[in-house]
């Protein structure tokens, strides 16, 4: 019963709409009151859109099982398939289906795209690839001094496996940064590199030296401090990837059958800009970690 | 009593947001005062929200080894 | 919550080695082409630039040779010109002079023609005077006077006069 009525109410605000944007067509010529015109186009465009979703929706909810309510399943960490015998987790398959498809359109930019490359005036996605290869060396050389040729590329490689999960997340999957076991190979990776190029730069003696600096009463702090970024760094990057997806859930989940057209505009924000700026920070702070460590 | 302790976690946001407005609040003062820093000024003040928010992320982490049974 | 902490590990090290493959991927097909591809351009913009310079430095050199060139010439065509104005300073002077001396002398044989003239007139009119005066002398004295005598009172009376 309520169906039909929203069906009624969709229909009627339809054709309000319809009619308002034809009417709004035609006394495009006379143009008498502007404002006035304006405000009725706007007006019968958004009832159109809002006819338009309602139909659609309820039109959906009638004929699939999906219930809107409040009710998320998710787990901490993610399902586990068997591959061969070994119980591996879908996040990690997700992971290495991004290292393979970034592998094909390496390949082919490699072979198709990188010799079209016009070497005077970069335009399109030449550009695009320009800047971010360009941002990512200048940032490596304010940071990382002397190793950002050896590091730029690291960071370029995390910047690229993070956006693609982010972009996993858009086909239905679940997204391998918003699993712990992978941002913690980040975060073991960005210890690794901190400690490498610290002994590196200062030698062992150094690195103890540098760690007990203001007074030898620190050291035991510093220490914790050296352990505790990694865990940070995972568990900053796993608890907002996995924040975004959460409510993401929640909006579907809630929305049910009327889940047309409003959870991509959520997703533009949760799914791209949200795993953007997260992007940025994992980098950042890593450079941060690692400049601190050879300063 | 898991879903209270979780929810009990989540109080921690409280401080996150508050040290994150403090934060917000001083950069857009430093930018006010002087336009021209705003860039390097922008990225220190994504860098401390990343920080101060890092509070709020481990609560929210520990909410939801509480909440998943 | 099921997860056993064997199989976590497994995970972890998987991710790893995946973002092993990923860097080398990454690094050697996209990172390194491009930034071989801007390190070139930044070569050849440099390269480029320095061009210029050097074409700009020479443009200079030649504008300066240039005016240089342009500076001789104008001052050897003044020279020219300055000569040029003294020859004809000259040639003039010497056409006036000539005519100023042409002049004179055509000034000094019509004098010279004037004088012998005035000289013809003055003999001429002294004879006729002297004949007239005569005649009016042999009228008035209706006597015949020798023609010497009365010449001779004649010229001295014109001597005195």
């Amino acid at each position: 019963m309520t169906q039909i009525i929203l069906l009624c109410i969709s229909a009627v605000s339809l054709c309000f709409g319809f009619i308002g944007l034809a009417f709004a067509k035609s006394s495009k010529t006379a143009n008498g009151d502007d404002k006035k015109a304006k405000k009725r186009k706007r007006l019968s465009i958004a009832l159109t859109l809002f006819g338009g979703w309602l139909l659609i929706g309820t039109l959906v909810s009638m004929f699939s099982a999906k219930k809107a309510g409040l009710k998320i399943e998710f787990a901490l960490f993610s399902d586990r398939i068997s591959i061969f015998g070994f119980s591996i987790a879908k996040t990690v398959v997700i992971s290495f289906c991004i290292t393979g498809t970034v592998l094909i359109l390496g390949t082919v930019f490699r072979l198709f795209v990188f010799p079209k490359f016009s070497p005077d005036d970069p335009k399109g996605f030449q550009n695009v690839i320009e800047i971010a290869v360009e941002a990512m060396e200048n940032f490596a050389k304010n940071s990382l001094l002397d190793y950002s040729g050896q590091l730029a590329p690291y960071m370029f490689t995390l910047a690229v496996y993070m956006i693609f999960s982010a972009f996993t997340e858009l086909f239905g999957l679940r997204a391998p940064t918003s699993d712990l076991t992978s941002t913690f190979a980040m975060g073991l990776i960005t210890f690794f590199l901190i400690n490498y190029y610290g002994i590196k730069k200062k030698g062992v003696a150094g690195r103890i030296k540098g760690m007990a600096k203001p007074t030898p009463l620190v050291f035991p702090m510093k220490i914790l401090s050296d352990v505790a970024v990694p865990v940070s760094l995972a568990c900053r990057l796993f608890g907002n990837m996995l924040g975004g997806m959460i409510v993401m859930d929640l909006l579907k989940s809630v929305l049910g059958g009327y889940a047309v057209g409003i959870p991509p505009v959520a997703g533009l924000y949760f799914n791209l800009f949200h795993p953007a700026i997260q992007t940025y920070i994992f980098i950042i702070l890593s450079m941060t970690f690692i400049n601190e460590a050879i300063e | 009593m898991n879903a209270l302790g979780a929810g009990l976690a989540m109080l921690t946001a409280l401080g996150a947001g508050f040290g994150m407005c403090l934060a917000t609040a001083k950069a857009v003062e430093a930018v006010a005062r002087q336009p021209e820093a705003s860039g390097k000024i922008n990225s220190i003040l994504l860098l401390g929200c990343a920080l101060a928010e890092s509070t709020a992320i481990y609560a929210f982490v520990v909410a939801l080894v509480l909440a998943v049974k | 919550m099921d997860f056993s902490i064997p199989e976590l590990a497994v995970d972890i090290l998987l991710n790893l080695l995946n973002i092993g493959i990923l860097f080398v991927i990454v690094k050697l097909l996209v990172y390194k082409p491009v930034k071989k591809f801007l390190s070139d351009r930044n070569q050849k913009i440099k390269n480029e630039i320095e061009e210029a310079r050097k074409l700009q430095d020479s443009a200079n050199e030649t504008l300066s040779k240039k005016n240089e060139l342009i500076e001789e010439g104008r001052a050897k065509g003044e020279a020219a010109a300055s000569e040029m104005y003294k020859k004809a300073q000259e040639k003039s002077d010497a056409i006036i002079k000539k005519a100023k001396s042409d002049a004179e002398k055509i000034i000094a044989k019509a004098n010279a023609e004037a004088d012998t003239r005035k000289q013809e007139i003055i003999k001429s009119s002294r004879n006729e005077i002297a004949d007239l005066s005569i005649e009016i002398a042999e009228k008035i004295l209706e006597r015949e006077v020798s023609k010497e005598d009365n010449r001779r009172i004649a010229d001295e009376f014109f001597n005195e006069v």
